[in-house]
């Protein structure tokens, strides 16, 4: 999307009107996925982004940023907040009021939009994560370590080889009839054993549907088990847009399943209302630099201290050539020295 | 003789001064890292746990740094560990290096082999007998010197004022107690390690929750192994207490029927000895549900045997105890940042569950 | 009342004395059955991650029985040899504390603690007590049972020592239940079934050690049928079962101590036996995912096959083992130990280039 055809959008969403009360940012920068979230001081959200990360984190919030320009005026913005992966390195490059974790973000999320929920479901391009509410805190959560066959990215791949455009699974797997067992706890032996039902010739319906229950089960044997899953549930990121996984997930638990509005976007909308949390109502100023620092230039350098037998691995952040942040000391004497 | 060892967290100092006391050479296998552990991996069958993966990279690089024995402890099972030294032996052979592990079993067990393997070293030494025992005594008098400075700094850490400045504090300790010889200097070294220690500047009085960690021995102990847990839990302001420590500190140690009442408190749980600290962290876990700790840690190596009973036990201890337990199982792939992660996570929860944090409220 | 035994792990080696010991304490005994898609299913959805898959089997043979029985026989196994470190792997150990905590609704466990290292037979008999006491049953009864179920037992072994597969001696174990005839005193003629019988022959190509755990061994389903597969092959083969026990104790020598499992330990000293003996052309070795002590003996098994110059074969079985892959590495196993026979009866050379 252009950046005029992005402003907009923007524009169109906050009512046609330039951006002028105080918002909050929220960004959640993931491995597959970068979001942004802008919300007013009610928690009403005026803004979605959902962007590629492509491994390259500074740039892509340096792209989202960049979108946000011209229509928000840089005293508007209130307070920031980080969460994702890639966290710590896009707080320090904004200055953000508060860097959180993933699940404490999706749960923050939850709780405001369904304050009843207790179950919360979130199935990312890489990763997946089940957060246990009971009285809108968490109790318990868990999240995939290594296996990808129960996450978005096995879905993308399965979809490539059936050359069926991942948006049309989840419809594709309504309508099917008699949908196939996959079998398989990972995803290289669920790729083969599709093959195998797909030279077998079961149709694609049920194909893609027997898919979607093997994903919902490696989610159930892997993450949530020994799980206590009650209603309502609630089931976000991007892989809820999927209605084939959905109702499997809904057959499987014997529970209703509800995506909320935003449903891709719930890391940064949690990271916006920390920070609102922070910095709203005048608590406390924003630390954030400003939209100008997308037009700085980040780089990340690396060396080895040799100032003990650890020899730790040291990055040095820096903005326009002053180092603004360093990590990877175990000591500490490093952290210490910022420009 | 160069004698090596395997290197278990802060316990290197005092198994070198032993032996360069004895008058041998001590190789101190170089700090574990990554290429350590890669070593270890490429080496050791697939499904070995980490600290056999660990421990083999690290006894591959003592060798080329000169080591020609090695001396290990053994065990009576049935956890693997007690079997780690006779395998590790034969792949180090297969490799083409003559070398040998001497594994020492428990005196108790097989005091006959104990004593005539310890014979070997001594006699090689040319020291006396009392004088053998009273090295090792002197080498255990190090090795709870170095306990006790590691657990001063679990409590300093969550309190300090600049982020790092313990760890520093402790690794200059070490360093001190490296340069000890006699007896007399290790206890100086201990009251120098803990006065540096005690004047790292606070800026907190209080923690902000506390955790308990159990697990498996080694990776428990090991900071490598464990991604540096510890100062992780430390850096968000938690005071962690560790159940185990190799010289077996514990409070409940002064407790004449320590594991009777240890297999008491887990018996509801497990209710048999099933090898490595297995019931010992069901019953420690519970010890500090009971003293008041937010929740625990259990940490083990991915697919190590007891611990996996232990952590199918666990969520029948937290449903009834309401006592969180986060279960890390490691492995080569363990990442950093997800364990940062899930850590994080844990924390927050357990904060929110103390209603000690409101949204934004205590830490950011 | 119902007695549930899983058909798994203990089952192919002390069925026949668990299931006498009940009947002829009035109960009626009932097993799992074999190992079928649901159980492993629901095996695998009741266990921790991270265990071996024998453990995952057994949880759900577990779950399978607590739909319909009272009572469900989970012995806890400590030692049962006369060696003392000589234990069983921690899963063993635990198992009745783990099925505890992860299936929910289990009827009554009759769990009791098997230690029988230091005085065998005293064990045993406090052992049957025990189980008596807990079932409301005593005195003079138990004691019957207990010794009609080791005669039992030593006819099971007899037939196993006799080269009849554990499924299938308890089979033949099984029929004389069956007919009512409560004496068991099989003949022999039963032993002239046709499995037994390609096993018998001589003159095969190939004869092959296959070691492994009984529960990996003889449960069809896990691991695909092997031994049936290399039967139809034409390949003998020798299992941990077919070595006596006094020879498998000769090898306890190679190694320094032995290991700390019983099970591992056996197959370790079959293996040894076989390629010390130079019984067989090659070896196979079947371990279990997520298996612990494989992890040690397979490396062991694998370093001595080596030393004494016998192919060797790791097959490790899971919930995915395609009976494809097992076929095609199964088959080009036996095709390179058909053709390295071939050139060494031609040459007289063996593959290592001396002379036989
Ligand atoms: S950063 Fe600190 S701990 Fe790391 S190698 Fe340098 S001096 Fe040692
Ligand atoms: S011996 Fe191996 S397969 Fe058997 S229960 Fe133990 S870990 Fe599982």
């Amino acid at each position: 999307m252009s950046q005029i055809a992005l402003a907009a959008n923007l524009a169109a969403d906050a009512g046609h009107q330039p951006v002028a009360e105080p918002v909050f940012l929220g960004i959640d920068v993931g491995s597959v996925s970068t979001n942004l979230v802008l919300i007013n001081g009610a928690g009403k959200v005026l803004h979605t982004q959902y962007l590629r990360t492509y491994g390259r984190p500074v740039e892509v919030v340096q792209k989202g940023l960049t979108a946000l320009t011209g229509v928000l005026d840089d005293q508007v913005v209130a307070g920031v907040g980080t969460t994702g992966s890639a966290r710590h390195i896009t707080g320090h490059m904004v200055r953000a009021d508060v860097i959180k974790n993933e699940i404490t973000a999706h749960a923050v999320a939850v709780a405001e939009l369904a304050p009843d929920a207790r179950t919360i479901i979130e199935i990312g391009g890489q990763d997946s994560k089940l957060i246990i509410l009971r009285n809108g805190v968490v109790t318990d959560f868990a999240m995939n370590t290594v296996c990808a066959a129960g996450t978005g990215s096995f879905l993308d791949q399965q979809a490539f080889r059936l050359g069926v455009p991942i948006e049309e699974f989840g419809g594709l797997a309504l309508r099917a009839k008699n949908r196939v067992r996959i079998a398989g706890r990972c995803a290289v032996f669920a790729e083969s054993d599709m093959v195998h039902k797909q030279q077998l010739g079961h149709s694609l319906e049920d194909i893609v549907a027997g898919l979607c229950d093997a994903l919902v089960r490696n989610y159930i044997n892997n993450i949530a088990k020994g799980k206590e899953i009650l209603g309502p549930v609630v089931f976000q990121g991007g892989v809820a847009a999927n209605t084939g996984i959905r109702r499997a997930f809904e057959e499987a638990l014997q529970l209703e399943v509800i995506v909320p509005p935003h449903f891709d976007v719930m890391g940064a909308y949690g990271a916006a209302l920390l920070a609102r949390v922070i910095t709203g109502e005048g608590r406390r100023k924003t630390r954030f630099k400003g939209l100008q620092i997308v037009k700085s230039e980040f780089k990340s350098t690396s060396q080895e201290c040799k100032g003990c037998p650890n020899l730790c691995e040291i990055v040095n952040f820096s903005e326009d050539g002053r180092v603004i942040a360093r990590w990877g000391d175990r000591c500490g004497k490093w952290q210490a020295i910022t420009g | 003789m160069n004698i090596t060892f395997p290197r278990m967290g802060n316990s290197y100092n005092a198994f070198a001064h032993f032996i360069n006391r004895l008058g041998h050479k001590a190789v101190v296998p170089p700090p574990l890292s990554d290429r350590t552990l890669s070593l270890g991996v490429k080496h050791a069958p697939e499904f070995a746990c980490i600290p056999f993966k660990i421990i083999l990279g690290s006894y591959l690089e003592a060798i080329e740094q000169g080591a020609d024995i090695i001396i290990t402890s053994g065990g009576s099972g049935p956890c693997r560990a007690g079997f780690y030294g006779i395998l590790h032996e034969r792949i180090l052979r297969s490799l083409g290096y003559d070398i040998e592990v001497v594994v020492f079993d428990s005196i108790y067990q097989r005091p006959k082999d104990f004593f005539a393997k310890a014979n070997r070293f001594r006699r090689a030494a040319g020291v006396s007998w009392p004088r053998f025992f009273y090295l090792i005594w002197e080498a255990w008098e190090m090795v709870k010197a170095l306990d006790e400075l590691e657990r001063l700094s679990l409590d300093v850490r969550p309190r300090e004022k600049s982020v790092g400045a313990t760890t520093r504090a402790l690794d200059q300790a070490y360093e001190i107690m490296a340069q000890a010889e006699t007896n007399v200097d290790i206890q100086a070294a201990r009251d120098k390690g803990l006065a540096l220690l005690r004047g790292v500047p606070l800026q907190n009085k209080e923690y902000l929750l506390k955790i308990g960690i159990v697990g498996e021995i080694y990776v428990l102990i090991e900071p490598f192994a464990n991604l540096n847990i510890q100062e992780m839990l430390g850096n968000l302001g938690v005071f962690c207490d560790r159940a185990i420590y190799l010289s077996g500190w514990t409070k409940e140690n002064t407790v004449a029927d320590h594991d009777a009442a240890l297999r008491r408190t887990a018996s509801p749980y497990v209710n048999q000895m099933i090898g490595g600290h297995g019931l010992e962290n069901v019953a420690y876990a519970i010890r500090y549900q009971q003293q008041g700790f937010d929740g625990v840690v259990h940490l083990a190596p991915f697919a190590c045997i007891p611990e996996i009973v232990v952590k199918s036990v666990f969520p029948r201890v937290t449903h009834e105890l309401d006592f969180p337990v986060l279960d890390v199982f490691l492995d080569e792939l363990t990442g950093k940042a997800g364990l940062q992660t899930r850590l994080e996570a844990f924390v927050d929860m357990l904060a929110f569950k103390r209603g000690k944090y409101q949204l934004g409220g205590v830490y950011t | 009342m119902r007695v549930g035994i899983p058909q798994t792990l203990t089952y192919f080696e002390f069925y026949p004395l668990y299931c006498t010991f009940f009947r002829e304490l009035g109960f009626e005994v009932v097993t799992s059955g074999e190992t079928t898609k649901p159980v492993m299913d629901q095996g695998i959805l009741y266990t921790v991650t991270d265990s071996c898959i024998p453990i995952k089997l057994m949880h759900g043979h577990v779950a399978e029985l607590a739909k319909t029985c009272d009572a469900i026989f989970v012995p806890r196994f400590v030692r049962i040899t006369g060696e003392e470190f000589e234990t069983f792997c921690p899963k063993f150990l635990g198992l009745p504390d783990m099925l505890n905590a992860s299936i929910p609704k289990l009827p009554l466990l009759i769990s009791p603690k098997v230690d029988l290292y230091r005085w065998p037979r005293l064990g045993l008999l406090k052992l049957a007590q025990a189980v008596g006491d807990q079932l409301g049953k005593k005195g003079l009864g138990v004691y019957r049972a207990l010794v009609k179920a080791l005669r039992v037992q030593t006819e099971f072994r007899r037939l196993v020592s006799q080269g009849l597969l554990p499924p299938e001696a308890i089979a033949v174990v099984n029929k004389y239940w069956q007919e009512g005839d409560s004496l068991v005193s099989p003949v022999e003629a039963e032993m002239v079934r046709p499995e037994a019988k390609i096993r018998g022959v001589e003159a095969h190509p190939i004869t092959l050690g296959v070691v492994g755990f009984p529960y990996t061994l003889y449960d069809n389903f896990i691991n695909s049928s092997l031994l049936n597969k290399l039967c139809s092959l034409g390949v003998k083969t020798y299992t941990p079962e077919m070595v006596s026990p006094a020879k498998l104790a000769e090898q306890a020598k190679g190694l320094p101590k032995p290991m700390f499992w019983y099970f591992s330990n056996r197959v370790y000293r079959a293996a040894r036996y076989l390629l010390v003996n130079k019984k067989i052309d090659g070896l196979i070795h079947v371990t279990a995912f997520g298996c612990g002590p494989d992890a040690m003996a397979d490396k062991l098994i694998e370093l001595e096959a080596k030393q004494h110059g016998f192919p060797f074969m790791s097959l490790c079985i899971d919930e995915h083992t395609g009976e494809a892959g097992l076929n095609t590495r199964l088959e080009a196993f036996v095709d390179m130990l058909q053709l390295r026979k071939g050139e060494q009866s031609e040459h007289n050379l063996s593959a290592h280039g001396q002379f036989v």
